[in-house]
């Protein structure tokens, strides 16, 4: 049997379906506690409900190249099973790693082998969830110790922790930023990272000079966008 | 009067942590079981004998590569996503490009800082808006919607848009945190801006995750 048919099976849209629903609901009973403890906590309902559209409306642009890397890997794979890896846990990279990885193996030259065959097909299923799942598991076993560790840090060096955690913070944003920032060899990264950058601060001073509060709260989407279009624009000037 | 009231907010964080804590680890596990019931129901249904031997000799290289690092990124999202921010983005993925920046601007509206109670409330309820909606269009994005769009958005003259969405993300998120505490941001910064001149940016992507705990400790 050819194996995109079990890969394309009612039987793996219905398995991974499951799994997405899980994910959803999880989502769901986290978002429900969360808004009920920021009524606790006196947050402003209205406040709240903004951080929820702002959510809503920037996860729409990422989200659309992921769509590419579900077109790209539903060739090799099967239209389910990358469905279920990019809307859970996996990145684009991860997966396309890791299945080449088991292609290889079986002395293939790659995913989109034509030697690619059932056996071939759940073992890559296989070792793509195996590879993946380290992180849950950190957080089944570890994740409370590490939680009420530093809730008890807070507690007992108030003055302390507030700069600390401002610390890590700035450090682990310089270490992810400074690569894009000093990427000579891709010119186009820079100028879209400081096109960016100079939007934000600009949506930032607009807003605040306007008093239309809603440009700083649309700050990222907007300035995400002008960094975007930024490369657009370098890439047809230069070519 | 203020005794009570702070007894009462000890109390309730307390509870709170207490839920968020149970609600993650149970969640995760039944996520887990569902993501290995895949592999295992294909196997038994179509009657596959697994080669778990030549499956391991391949799984061995990708988990000594990626536990680690998945647990370094734990530990590192964690002050500022808090417990259940974490939980959440690690079951549903793309942290750095979506979750991390969704969590961080939402808590810019809503004046709070990271790492706060009000911090992981906001991150919590971000995260899961933002996974909801990629869920969300990825399932139309796999019944109809990708025939006609994916051709748009791999079009040569948006191409270059899409491939710069990290650092234009980055620009964007992490500048105005920089202006804002120049003085905290200058160490970190500048340790970074070296080692990625030094080692070459591509290098230095490659073990971020090791080199993240490094520069926030120091």
């Amino acid at each position: 049997m050819n194996y995109l048919e079990v890969a394309n099976s009612p039987l793996m849209f219905a398995l991974c379906g499951i799994v997405i629903a899980v994910v959803v609901v999880q989502a769901i009973l986290f978002l429900r506690t969360a808004l009920r403890r920021g009524k606790e906590l006196g947050m402003e309902p209205a406040l709240m409900k903004k951080a929820m559209t702002n959510a809503a409306i920037f996860s729409v642009i990422p989200s659309l190249p992921i769509i590419i890397m579900l077109m790209v890997l539903s060739v090799p794979l099967g239209e389910y099973f990358p469905w279920l890896r990019l809307s859970v846990v996996g990145s684009a990279l991860y997966e396309s790693m890791a299945a080449d990885a088991v292609a290889k193996s079986f002395n293939l030259s790659g995913i989109t082998d034509p030697g690619f065959t059932l056996p071939i097909f759940t073992t890559a299923m296989w070792v793509m969830t195996i590879g993946i799942v380290w992180g849950i598991i950190f957080n089944i076993f570890f994740m409370k110790s590490l939680d009420k560790f530093s809730k008890k840090a807070k507690e007992s060096n108030n003055a302390f922790v507030p700069i600390f955690s401002a610390a890590l913070f700035l450090g682990m944003m310089s270490i992810i930023s400074t690569p894009y920032m000093v990427n000579t060899d891709r010119v186009v990264g820079i100028i879209s990272f400081v096109c960016a950058a100079i939007g934000a601060m600009t949506c930032g001073s607009v807003a605040k000079a306007t008093g239309i509060r809603a440009i700083s709260e649309f700050s990222l989407p907007i300035s995400l966008l002008i960094g975007m279009a930024a490369a657009v624009v370098f890439t047809q000037v230069t070519v | 009067m203020n005794d009570n009231n702070t007894e009462l907010s000890r109390q309730q964080d307390h509870a709170f942590t207490e839920r968020i804590n149970f609600l993650g680890r149970y969640t995760s596990i039944i996520a887990l079981l569902g993501m290995f019931s895949i592999p295992v129901m294909v196997s038994i249904f179509y009657d596959i004998e697994v080669n778990f031997g030549g499956m391991f000799a391949v799984g061995v290289g990708l988990i000594a590569m990626f536990a680690p690092m998945a647990i370094v990124e734990n530990i590192s999202y964690y002050p500022v996503m808090g417990a259940g921010g974490v939980y959440l983005s690690c079951i549903s993925g793309n942290i750095m490009n979506m979750k991390l920046p969704c969590a961080l601007s939402g808590m810019k509206i809503a004046g709070v800082e990271p790492g706060s109670a009000g911090g992981d409330v906001i991150s919590i309820i971000c995260v899961a808006v933002s996974s909801l909606v990629t869920t969300f269009i990825l399932f139309f994005g796999m019944l109809v919607v990708g025939e006609f769009l994916a051709p748009l958005l791999s079009h040569p003259v948006l191409k270059p848009a899409f491939d710069n969405i990290m650092p234009a993300l980055m620009g964007a998120v992490a500048v105005p945190f920089f202006i804002r505490s120049p003085k905290l941001a200058a160490t970190p910064l500048v340790v970074s801006i070296v080692l990625a001149l030094i080692m070459g940016p591509t290098v230095v992507q490659r073990y971020q995750s090791y080199i993240l705990p490094c520069i926030m400790i120091l």
